[in-house]
């Protein structure tokens, strides 16, 4: 490169329009006034920067600024849900399964039970249908059964959900221990999050394919063998909770502790390992399966036994490790749809109230219009509606006995 | 010991916001530094400091990798700052887009720091917003165009007037 045209390439690289060049380093280290040409630049940017300094930040701002984000606080989930755009039916999804927790809970621990969330997922396809409720308890945690239902958990709190439809979708902050009893596949895709999930396959399911094995040991998920699963079961609850027990603990001292240590250490060795080094890459196969042993034990029988790989859809430290599961259907989103929010929130009879008496006047109307796939699907849609109306008045009678009797909590 | 970003934006992402706040103090210099470049010193630079990192906050779910915090707030508080910036130009004569200071610099100032200050203080906001994403958060000029929403062009354009005439300001000198 000749004076002229390094001299344009350092112009170009302050406005930061210029690719690296090695030509002009080399330039650079050989030619004393463009050299010279390149530190007045250098100076001009650094007196750029000094003459852009921050202002003072007020001290409370840290504090303004959570209270304008309205961080949540002791009612953190139900806030959060209510400000989603699923709003009510997010809050009416959560508030059923509370009460099925509180429901399954009774005369079976005395532990505070806490609940698990339906999150934003199972709003957007149609909720939780909690026909047929049938919970097992787990730990006094978020006991949560369903037949022929479907549901999706965002919780800190540990979960059992039995399905027979095997419907299911884990997002982040689950702890779950799901038993799919259905025929159906499983579909595991996005990760994200912190999550733990065990995965009993029942009753004919199966893992829809490859990926789905894979990521059901990648995001910490043990998937038995039916004819595992009711001897497996006690064993896997309580391997479920000393990994809710590790975690916690990881989580208290986050990266001080040598757990916290080892996890920046293994972060850093990813980091490598994508970036291609051969070494990192192989340690890192041993840390994973030494992760494995850990946090796994002697895994349950696994379906698709499928290498243990830290992945690289999640991110961060302890999400490598146990990065979340998200369990989905391949079909589950029309199957969602059909489903019925149950379980009235603070507005939710009267959002149940609004849906029936529109669903009563699309009726009426395809009816007036001899449209009979519109009433076809009015009248699905209605009998869905009222069947969610009086799961309601279920629950309300539920609550109001709980109420009466709250030694059984 | 001191979290990085990523535990902190996960342990939000967990549902303990306390560790936003050392977010907030963390990044907040970065932050006002980018909203006062567009909307000098005042209360608007608070409020638009405030709105970046609730909107961050807010959509912190959406956040791919929690390692990129510190981007992904950047690029929110360059957007709200040019749209601030939008807004008060539709509600007053556009702003000039040369870049010429308006008056030469006083020729007492002594030092280099003072004159390029001045300088900068004279430029319009928007390319003070250019120049804090460039020097400051070392942003290419791809990068700011995609994060503004300019093209390129204008970006390099706007970029290499204001040096242009910075290094006059420090020749006049």
């Amino acid at each position: 490169m000749t004076c002229a045209e390094v001299r344009a390439w350092l112009r170009l690289d302050l406005d930061g329009a210029a690719e690296p060049s090695a030509e002009a380093a080399e330039h650079l280290a050989s030619c004393a006034p463009c050299a010279a040409e390149a530190r007045r630049l250098r100076a001009l940017a650094d007196a750029v920067r000094a003459a852009l300094p921050p202002p003072e930040t007020p001290a409370d701002f840290p504090h303004r600024v959570l209270a304008a984000a309205g961080a949540p606080t002791g009612d953190a989930v139900l806030e959060r849900a209510a400000r989603t755009r699923a709003g009510p039916w997010l809050l009416g999804a959560a508030l059923i399964v509370a009460g099925a927790a509180l429901f399954a809970a009774r005369g079976r621990s005395a532990e505070p039970v806490r609940f698990a969330l339906a999150s934003g997922g199972a709003a957007e396809t149609g909720g939780v249908r909690a026909d047929a409720l049938a919970a097992s308890s787990f730990r006094g945690g978020a006991p949560l059964a369903l037949e022929g239902g479907a549901v999706a958990l965002e919780s800190r709190a540990p979960a059992l959900v039995v399905t027979a439809a095997g419907r299911i979708r884990l997002e982040a902050n689950t702890r779950c221990l799901a038993v799919l009893a259905g025929k159906e596949g499983l579909e595991m895709k996005e990760m994200r999050g912190l999550a733990l999930a065990v995965v009993v396959l029942a009753g004919g399911a199966s893992v829809a394919n490859g990926q789905g094995g894979a990521a059901a040991e990648e995001g910490g998920a043990v998937v038995a063998r039916p004819d595992e699963a009711p001897r497996r079961m006690e064993e896997i609850v309580k391997r479920l909770e000393a990994l809710e027990a590790r975690l916690q603990r990881l989580e208290a001292e986050g990266a001080r502790g040598p757990a916290g240590r080892r996890l920046l250490a293994l972060d850093e060795l990813l980091e490598k390992a994508r970036a291609g080094d051969a070494e990192a890459r192989k340690r890192l196969q041993e840390v994973a399966e030494e992760i494995r042993r850990a946090v796994h034990g002697e895994p349950v029988v696994v379906l698709k036994p499928a290498e243990f790989k830290l992945v690289g859809t999640t991110t961060g430290v302890v999400t490598k490790v146990l990065p979340p599961v998200r369990v989905e259907l391949a079909d589950a989103a029309g199957r969602l749809r059909a489903a019925v929010p149950v379980r009235p929130a603070v507005d939710y009879a009267e959002a149940l109230r609004r849906r029936i008496a529109d669903a009563e006047d699309a009726l009426a109307k395809a009816k007036a219009e001899r449209d009979e796939a519109r009433v076809e699907r009015a009248r699905a849609a209605l009998a869905r509606l009222y069947a969610a109306r009086a799961h309601v008045q279920a629950l309300d009678a539920l609550e109001r006995e709980l109420e009466a009797a709250p030694e059984a909590r | 010991m001191r979290h990085d970003d990523a535990s902190l934006v996960r342990a939000v992402l967990r549902g303990d916001p306390e560790p936003f706040r050392e977010l907030v103090a963390r990044h907040a210099p970065a932050v006002f530094r980018v909203v006062r470049a567009a909307a000098g010193g005042g209360p608007d630079a608070e409020d638009l400091a405030q709105e970046a990192f609730v909107t961050a906050y807010r959509t912190l779910p959406r956040l791919q990798d929690p390692a990129r915090f510190r981007g992904y707030l950047l690029v929110i508080a360059a957007r709200l700052s040019a749209d601030h910036l939008r807004r008060k130009r539709r509600a007053r004569p556009p702003l000039p887009l040369a870049e010429e200071p308006t008056a030469p610099p006083p020729p007492s100032r002594a030092s280099l720091l003072d004159e390029v200050a001045e300088a900068v203080e004279r430029l319009p906001a928007e390319t003070r917003l250019l120049l804090a994403l460039r020097h400051h958060e070392g942003l290419s000029c791809g990068r700011i165009a995609e994060t503004l929403g300019l093209s390129v062009a204008a970006v390099y354009t706007r970029l290499s007037r204001a040096h242009a005439s910075l290094r006059r300001a420090l020749e006049v000198r």
